[in-house]
């Protein structure tokens, strides 16, 4: 039981960092946009 | 009065060394087996004879110290050793590059393998798109070793635990205990390399063959190679053209995913794994890393707006972020040609990315460069002061920071964050001063120096086979000092002062 518990842990993890990861992605996007706006 | 070091210390630094030789020379059997896969004859030999001088030197160097067992380890030995591994290691996995007839010299070839064990990426070989599958796999493998740790490499499969295994890890610019045991963080650095190693390679090979449209073994061999160079925060890629190569948008942004898993830190990783994933939005090197990158950001697109160089978002996204990222994790994959950078970006672009490449990501990770954590600590602390003379002269004011758990703000923290970074900025210095020494203009001199003292690897067109020797002597130690953060490198100077000058 331990043990599938730390596979679904490592799981979530692994899907919590790509979604960081993504986050971080689209926060400089949406900074290309604002300088866009500003720059056009 | 410097006290020479005794027999017994040039000996246990002799076994500990001949261990590692002998590790780091049993990697070689993987590009032999590779090579064998594709039917490539010329790398069979270049990489045995290779092979057989790293178990020559290994045994020879463990036979000559002939150690008994359960010889105490000091801090002196474990930073010996840990600084000159790299050095002997460079040498050793240069030898079947130089073999392969791609370098011009031997030099040539050392500086590659230090770049690939540095995690760097700058490269000066000669014809990559037609360099043995071998050779490349070979490039890359150092990398993910260097990435990964040649010591934590050794502390996995070779040496036994133990207060002496501890210090040959610290020697390594790794501070950090993940699990109680060294050998158990070692190993749990492994799994989580490996479990992204199947993850990413998988990733990046699915969207060669579908958005790019390569043939499937070489789209896995590819995915493998990027992988590695990628969560390594490497830079090195299978060809010439670097990511250019791809023309995918989405196997840039996979990249992009990917170099950001290994700036994390090992030990938030393992917190994330085990279920604290509010840990990820709490640290303090995610938080400095995220108004850094802010800041660098900002810098960078705004140099590229005001200067018109692209048209579209889009555009700034898939060349000026991705760049910063590139730099800011120290990774160096390329979205544009070299000479883009001075030709294209103008000053307030590139200084952008300067400053993502002195600046790294996190501690016990795979960058390079200052670090978040010791930007934060330095912010935290001038935050100290400001709100000291803010406050009533008899309040006692106190600073606190989240790195795992909570802590206090202490003097030493902050002196030894200062330190470090006093020092990176002296050797980002110091190869741009050479560099002017050699006739480049001084940003372009900056630019490369921070790169290879930051273990970046991006280029604005220095680094290269016909650049002066001693420029790549320069890059060498600063790729080598830069990864190590001075102490093991410094405590190696000591021991040969001593050796040379002691009584």
């Amino acid at each position: 039981m331990n043990r599938v518990k730390s596979v679904v842990n490592v799981i979530t993890g692994i899907y919590f960092e790509a979604l960081f990861a993504l986050f971080i992605i689209a926060w400089a996007f949406l900074i290309c946009l604002f300088i866009f706006a500003v720059y056009p | 009065m410097i006290l020479k070091p005794h027999t017994q210390d040039l000996r246990i630094i002799a076994h500990f060394l001949g261990k590692i030789t002998l590790g780091f020379g049993m990697m070689m059997a993987l590009p032999i087996g590779l090579s064998l896969f594709f039917g490539e004859r010329a790398p069979v030999a270049d990489f045995s004879i290779g092979l057989l001088l790293s178990m020559c030197a290994g045994f020879l160097l463990i036979r000559l110290a002939h150690l008994p067992q359960n010889t105490e380890m000091r801090w002196m030995h474990g930073m010996v050793v840990a600084s000159s591994a790299w050095i002997v290691c460079m040498f050793l996995g240069a030898v079947p590059m130089y073999l392969s007839g791609h370098w011009r010299s031997y030099l040539d070839a050392c500086f590659e393998s230090m770049s690939a064990l540095a995690t760097t990426g700058l490269v000066l070989v000669q014809d990559l798109d037609h360099l043995s599958h071998a050779a490349n796999f070979w490039r890359h493998l150092m990398m993910f070793l260097g990435g990964q740790g040649i010591i934590v490499v050794a502390l996995s499969f070779l040496v036994k635990g133990g207060p002496g295994a501890f210090r040959l890890y610290v020697g390594e610019a790794r501070d950090e205990k993940i699990l109680p045991n060294i050998v158990e963080t070692a190993k749990f650095i492994w799994i989580v390399s490996l479990v992204y190693f199947v993850l990413g390679t998988a990733l990046l090979a699915f969207c060669g063959i579908w958005a790019v449209g390569m043939p499937v073994a070489e789209a896995f061999f590819h995915g493998a190679c990027n992988f590695m160079a990628g969560f390594d925060t490497g830079g090195f890629t299978p060809q010439s053209q670097n990511i250019i190569y791809y023309q995918s948008m989405s196997y840039e942004m996979i990249s992009i995913l990917i170099m950001i898993w290994g700036s994390i830190n090992f030990n938030l990783h393992y917190a994330i794994w085990t279920g604290k994933r509010r840990e990820l939005w709490r640290d303090i090197e995610i938080r400095t890393f995220f108004v850094t990158l802010t800041v660098v950001v900002l810098m960078t697109i705004t140099g590229l707006a005001k200067g018109h160089v692209y048209g579209a978002p889009v555009e700034f996204m898939r060349r000026g972020v991705y760049q910063v990222i590139s730099g800011h994790t120290g990774t160096g994959f390329q979205s544009i040609y070299a000479q883009q950078f001075v030709g294209e970006w103008g000053p307030l672009a590139l200084m952008g990315v300067i400053l993502a490449m002195g600046l790294g990501v996190s501690a016990c990770s795979t960058t390079g460069g200052i670090k978040m954590l010791r930007i934060g600590l330095i912010a935290t602390a001038l935050k100290e002061d400001v709100k000291r003379f803010l406050t009533s002269e008899s309040a006692v004011v106190t600073a606190k920071f989240r790195h795992l758990r909570d802590l206090f703000l202490d003097d030493k923290q902050v002196r030894s964050a200062a330190l470090i970074t006093i020092a990176y900025i002296l050797l980002y210095l110091l190869g741009t001063a050479i560099g002017c020494f050699f006739g480049y203009p001084f940003l372009n001199a900056l630019f490369e120096s921070t790169s290879a003292a930051g273990n970046v690897g991006l280029s604005c067109g220095i680094t290269g086979a016909s650049m002066p020797a001693a420029l790549k002597v320069t890059y060498i130690f600063q790729m080598w000092a830069g990864r190590l953060e001075f102490v093991s490198v410094l405590v190696l100077g000591g021991f040969i002062v001593s050796f040379v000058r002691g009584k």
